[in-house]
């Protein structure tokens, strides 16, 4: 018997230790995915080497993922290559021979360029990095010797040991196109083009002032399927003849092809659009420079050629976007987003980074700042004495690269998640396009160009939007079940009852959620305006059976207590049903002017019938208030002398006149809201989706109701059978002994329950993923969708990359919800113990 | 048994005197079945005849029966299922007196007294036969209203019940119900309660405190007090004490003397001793039955039956 207990007792504490321990490693192990998101960023070293002079700012210049290999295009034409390692230069090429171009635009990835030449033809160009493998047995003796990482240089490229053992060659590859014709001979002195989804877009500024924009038209003959690339163009500006117009700073073209920006060095900027590319609009004429002594000094976009980054000669950095007002369909105007933290001298150049929207910004002084384009934090900044003379981001965005004008510096930087700041993911933040600053969640999208939008808030948002509708739904009837089967069941009723309920919780929640999705939802949709009515007209019929019973005589009443009772109670659900059925569609072509859905979408009828919906359950709560505060208290002295019929049928009068009085309360407080002009469409109600939060109200209701029905009842049966029969031998009714005794003693447990059915709403996944729609918005329409938390990890984290912000995100996602359920049940816990406490003296 | 101490032997009674002070015994767990054990040893007595199953008349003194009574039982029977638990019982519970229901644990007293206001309804197996009057009201019966019944009468349990909410509110529990909110009026039943259950100047100043703050005792008191708020026609006790210390205990006795000749009350006790001391009439069952009802002290001094004198002097039970 010892022997027993204590091996019970081990295993026991060991459970619970386990147990304990489990849910600490749980939430170790979120806390450690989660961590590195907020660690700073900070550099790791730098190395520079010597290199021959770059003789004047060059075109281009660019380095490899392995930082082994740089190339420069200088603007004389020339192509060199130099090993980073030693700064040696390994080639020097002239592949452009007599014809020097005037102007340049490479790709922010640096693949494509497009070069303006003096007789007025453009060239379309490939200039990137090519790697080849090469095969140990041929490859020259003196590389077998190199060692992991190590580098050598073989001809005009670099071989590397690469960490799996192989030999990889990088050099660089140019190739160039035939000349296109503009069709003006005058040179190309300003260059700019966008890699857009329909093809290249180019914008060219030519010295005689004739700004085009071309769209490069790719034909292939189907019979000889010979290719042949023609240009199409628009002119944005005439000629001017004669007058010789100021040279822009620079001309741009986002990266749509739509907008194409002509920046002066005062400021100004002409916006022109391209929507209708046969007739390009000039939308504005704006200053980008605000202090009118600073002059433009540099301009860019950032990666995904959108947002764009302008530095002037006091060191300011500004970065604008185009974006529609807030709710208009305008054009989009150019609107400052974000002022960077400013730099000490001219901002000189912009290099932005390909996989991110991280800006390095070089000032005259030497020193080069890092900043993240979203949220307009400055990541880093690193000291130089040198002014830099071309600058790059690596592409692995693992270091800055700088060619002086005898030095190629490297600074070695670890950027962490920039883009999954707190501020980021807690507060609004101004995303490209976007009128103002918002919460949004997007995570990804199908272009690498995608600005990643980490704001937590709608999803955090998204899944108290679940919990509330469900409980709205789930706990009045759970708790309302709970209370009638425990005090007003037959207790051989009870047990069974109570067990058929707990199976509607061996109801897998993806089932409950696909039955949601694939036969609710549509089902809803179909037949709103019912399922709207029956929110009234369920309840009523009920309460008027309540009041019918009343007026039944007494005996029949005292002998009808039992089955004849519960089959009337059981009655008025489907009496009220369709109730609902016949109202509802009256109800709609009375004040929804023939179709719910047209009215929530905001296409047809007035604010009324909205509102007169909204506001009859407050109108009913506060006729019943003023009826049982002020009506009845006043007539208690007559009425207690009266006949019990006769009570009845007052009391049932009373109903009537109290229902009557309420629906005018709602019609007159509706009719004077629509008067001054409001509208509850764009608040509680909206344009109806049919995935909604009601939806997931009825779904999730009805997977918290066994919860908090199983849990209040159990709280319920412990109150003390002394305080019940104290009551009711102190000749209070069953009600009155539960209103008054049973249920604030057993309040506790019944909070408890609800605070535990919150925590399942609350982590409830497939549910809220399969009937909720997914759509990551704040809104608390309750014909909307939303995506919770636990949906969200559910759906992304199977394609977030491993270990990058993204997936960190979603391990915080998890880590909030951890703590929302653990806060929630912990509270449950600490509630139902005090409680406990103070009725510790029964 | 020695604290069921026979008061017909002086001698003894004068020993154990100060006993009043210990806690008397009142869950007195030894099963029926022994006491029936006890008397096969001795052939044809009445207890084997009731253990058996055989009919018997019950004595009832004449002399109880002098005063207008408040509750009467006529026949009543009852079932929990297949199970009889009350046989053919008939008595009347006089109208400002105290009466006190003994028997060992089993008898039935405490199923009697829940009866009367129809408590057992609760019971889902509870079958009854036989009537229960109220003032010449039918307690059992279609279209009795039960709720309006227990509002004429009061009840005492076992274990104090304070209800979870203030000394004031528990007191005029029976008067908020009924929907009563003149202030007033509920402050001047409070305190007329109070002090009629001897507990006013204990809590005068605390009338707002949780009411589960007091001590056992005090609690039963307030119980007590709550029961007389509502003005009741008949008290029911239900081993008031049995959950209470000797002090305790004693003063819920006196507070039962004063209530004598204000209400009628009807008390179950295991005590034979409080029993005696504030009872006028006394009813000893057994096994379900009446077996012998009087004027206490014509029961204690003088039973009809030797059972009954067994019972009371401790000899048995």
């Amino acid at each position: 018997m010892l022997v027993k207990e204590r091996i019970a007792r081990t295993l026991i504490t060991a459970g619970g230790i386990g147990t304990i321990l489990a849910v600490t490693l749980i939430f170790v192990f979120l806390a450690w995915v989660v961590f590195p998101l907020f660690a700073s960023p900070h550099t790791l070293g730098s190395e520079s080497v010597e290199a021959l002079d770059a003789t004047s700012a060059p075109f281009r210049f660019d380095t490899d993922e392995d930082r082994v290999l740089a190339w420069t295009l200088h603007r004389d034409g020339a192509l060199e290559l130099v090993a980073l390692e030693s700064g040696e230069r390994i080639a020097l090429t002239h592949p452009f021979g007599e014809t020097v171009p005037v102007s340049a635009s490479f790709s922010t990835a640096g693949d494509v360029a497009v070069f303006g030449f003096a007789d007025g033809t453009i060239r379309v160009g490939n200039v990137g990095f090519e790697t080849e493998m090469l095969d140990e047995a041929v490859a020259a003796p003196e590389l077998h010797a190199l060692s992991t990482g190590e580098v050598a240089t073989r001809g005009a490229g670099v071989v590397e040991r690469t960490t799996a053992g192989q030999l990889r060659r990088t050099t660089v590859g140019f190739e160039l196109g035939e000349p296109l014709d503009t069709q003006n001979p005058s040179p190309v002195i300003c260059i700019d083009h966008a890699v857009t989804p329909s093809g290249l877009s180019i914008v060219t500024l030519q010295e005689n002032g004739a700004l085009r924009v071309s769209r490069e038209r790719t034909k292939k003959n189907l019979m000889t399927g010979k290719v042949t690339v023609s240009l199409r163009s628009a002119e944005l500006a005439a000629p001017i003849e004669g007058a010789a117009p100021e040279v822009p700073r620079g001309i741009l073209i986002d990266g749509l092809g739509q907008h194409v920006y002509v920046v002066f060095a005062d400021g100004t900027t002409e916006h022109w659009n391209l929507a209708d590319f046969s007739a390009p609009r000039l939308f504005e004429r704006i200053d980008l420079i605000e202090d009118p002594d600073a002059r433009l000094s540099v301009v860019a976009f950032v990666g995904g050629r959108r947002t764009l980054i302008v530095g002037d000669s006091s060191g300011r950095v500004d970065s604008w976007f185009p974006a529609r007002a807030a709710g208009s369909d305008d054009d989009a105007l150019l609107i400052r987003a974000q002022r960077f933290e400013p730099g000490d001298s001219p901002a000189i150049l912009v290099a932005a980074s390909p996989r991110s929207r991280m800006i390095a910004v070089a000032f005259a002084s030497g020193s080069i700042a890092l900043y993240q384009a979203t949220l307009g934090e400055r990541l880093l900044e690193i000291d130089g004495d040198e002014q830099a003379g071309a600058l790059t981001v690596a592409p692995r965005e693992d270091a800055i690269v700088a060619r002086t004008s005898s030095r190629i510096a490297s600074v070695e930087i670890d950027l962490k998640y920039p883009e999954a700041a707190v501020s980021a993911l807690i507060a609004p933040v101004w995303y490209e396009g976007y009128p103002a600053p918002t919460h949004v969640w997007q995570s990804s999208s199908a272009s690498d160009d995608f600005e990643p939008k980490l704001g937590l808030m709608p999803l955090v948002f998204g899944t108290l939007k679940a919990t509330l509708y469900s409980l709205l739904f789930g706990a009045p009837l759970a708790i309302l079940a709970a209370i009638y089967t425990s005090e007003f069941m037959a207790p051989r009723l009870r047990a069974s009852v109570k067990s058929t309920v707990e199976l509607m919780a061996s109801l897998p929640s993806v089932v409950l959620g696909f039955i949601g999705a694939l036969v609710i939802a549509p089902f809803v949709q179909d037949v709103l305006p019912s399922v709207l009515a029956m929110f009234v007209t369920v309840p009523c019929v009920t309460l008027l059976g309540a009041y019918a019973w009343q007026m039944l005589p007494n005996h029949v009443a005292v002998r009808w207590g039992g089955w004849q009772r519960f089959i009337a109670i059981a009655l008025t659900l489907p009496i009220g049903v369709v109730a609902g059925v016949v109202l509802g569609p009256i109800f709609e072509r009375a004040v929804f002017d023939g179709d719910v859905t047209n009215w929530l979408g905001g296409q047809s009828g007035s604010a009324f019938g909205g509102w007169f919906f909204l506001l009859l359950p407050l109108a009913a709560l506060v006729v019943a208030v003023g009826v049982a505060f002020v009506v009845t208290p006043r007539l208690r002295s007559r009425s207690g002398r009266w006949e019990r019929g006769t009570v009845a049928r007052f009391e049932a009068l009373k109903f009537v006149c109290g229902g009557v009085l309420a629906v005018a309360l709602a019609a007159l407080c509706a009719l004077l809201l629509q008067a001054v002009g409001m509208d509850p469409r764009g608040g509680l109600v909206d344009t109806y989706v049919q995935r909604n939060a009601l939806i997931v109200g009825f779904v999730m209701g009805f997977a918290i109701v066994p919860i908090i029905y199983t849990l209040a009842e159990d709280s319920l049966s412990e109150v003390p059978v002394a305080l019940r029969e104290g009551s009711l031998g102190a000749g209070a009714t069953n009600w009155q002994t539960t209103l008054r005794i049973v249920v604030p003693f057993a309040m506790s447990g019944i909070f408890s329950a609800l605070m535990i059915g919150l925590g399942r709403a609350v982590g409830e996944t497939m549910i809220v993923l399969m009937a909720a729609g997914n759509t990551p918005i704040m809104e608390w329409n309750a014909f909307s969708g939303f995506r919770t938390l636990s949906a969200n990890i559910a759906v992304e984290l199977p394609e977030a990359v491993v270990g990058s912000g993204h997936y960190r995100t979603l391990f915080l996602a998890a880590l909030v919800l951890f703590s929302m359920t653990f806060v929630l049940n912990t509270f449950a816990e600490f509630v139902r113990r005090h409680f406990r406490r103070r009725f510790s003296g029964l | 048994m020695s604290d069921l101490n026979p008061p017909t032997d002086p001698e003894r009674m004068k020993t154990q005197l100060p006993a009043r002070a210990t806690r008397p015994r009142n869950a007195d767990a030894k099963p029926a079945a022994s006491g029936a054990e006890k008397t096969r040893a001795r052939p044809g007595g009445l207890f084997e005849c009731i253990a058996e199953g055989r009919q018997f008349e019950s004595v009832v003194h004449p002399d109880a029966g002098h005063d207008e009574a408040v509750v009467e039982i006529v026949d009543f029977r009852l079932w929990y299922g297949e199970t009889q638990a009350l046989h053919d019982i008939s008595f009347s519970v006089p109208k400002g007196k105290v009466t006190a229901l003994i028997g060992p644990s089993g008898c039935g007293k405490s199923t009697l007294i829940r009866c009367v206001n129809r408590m057992n309804d609760l019971v889902d197996s509870v079958r009854v036969e036989g009537q229960m009057k109220l003032n010449g009201d039918a307690i059992y019966g279609k279209g009795v209203d039960v709720i309006e019944l227990r509002k004429r009468i009061g009840m005492v349990f076992q274990k104090p019940n304070p209800f979870p909410m203030s000394i004031f509110e528990n007191v005029v529990y029976s008067l908020r119900i009924d929907g009563v909110r003149d202030r007033h009026a509920l402050e001047e039943v409070c305190e007329s309660s109070l002090r009629g259950a001897g507990l006013w100047d204990e809590v005068k100043d605390r009338l707002k405190d949780s009411a589960l703050a007091l001590s056992g005792g005090q609690q039963q008191r307030l119980c007590i007090a709550r029961a007389i708020a509502a003005e009741p026609e008949v008290l029911l006790l239900d081993e008031p004490c049995s959950a209470l210390d000797p002090i305790a205990t004693g003063r819920i006795e006196d507070l039962i003397d004063d209530l004598k000749g204000l209400y009628s009350v009807l008390i179950v006790t295991h005590n034979m001793q409080q029993a005696s001391r504030v009872s006028d009439n006394t009813a000893f069952m057994y096994l379900g039955r009446l077996v012998e009802y009087g004027p206490t002290e014509t029961l204690f001094l003088s039973p009809s039956l030797r059972e009954t004198e067994d019972y009371v002097t401790g000899r048995f039970g």
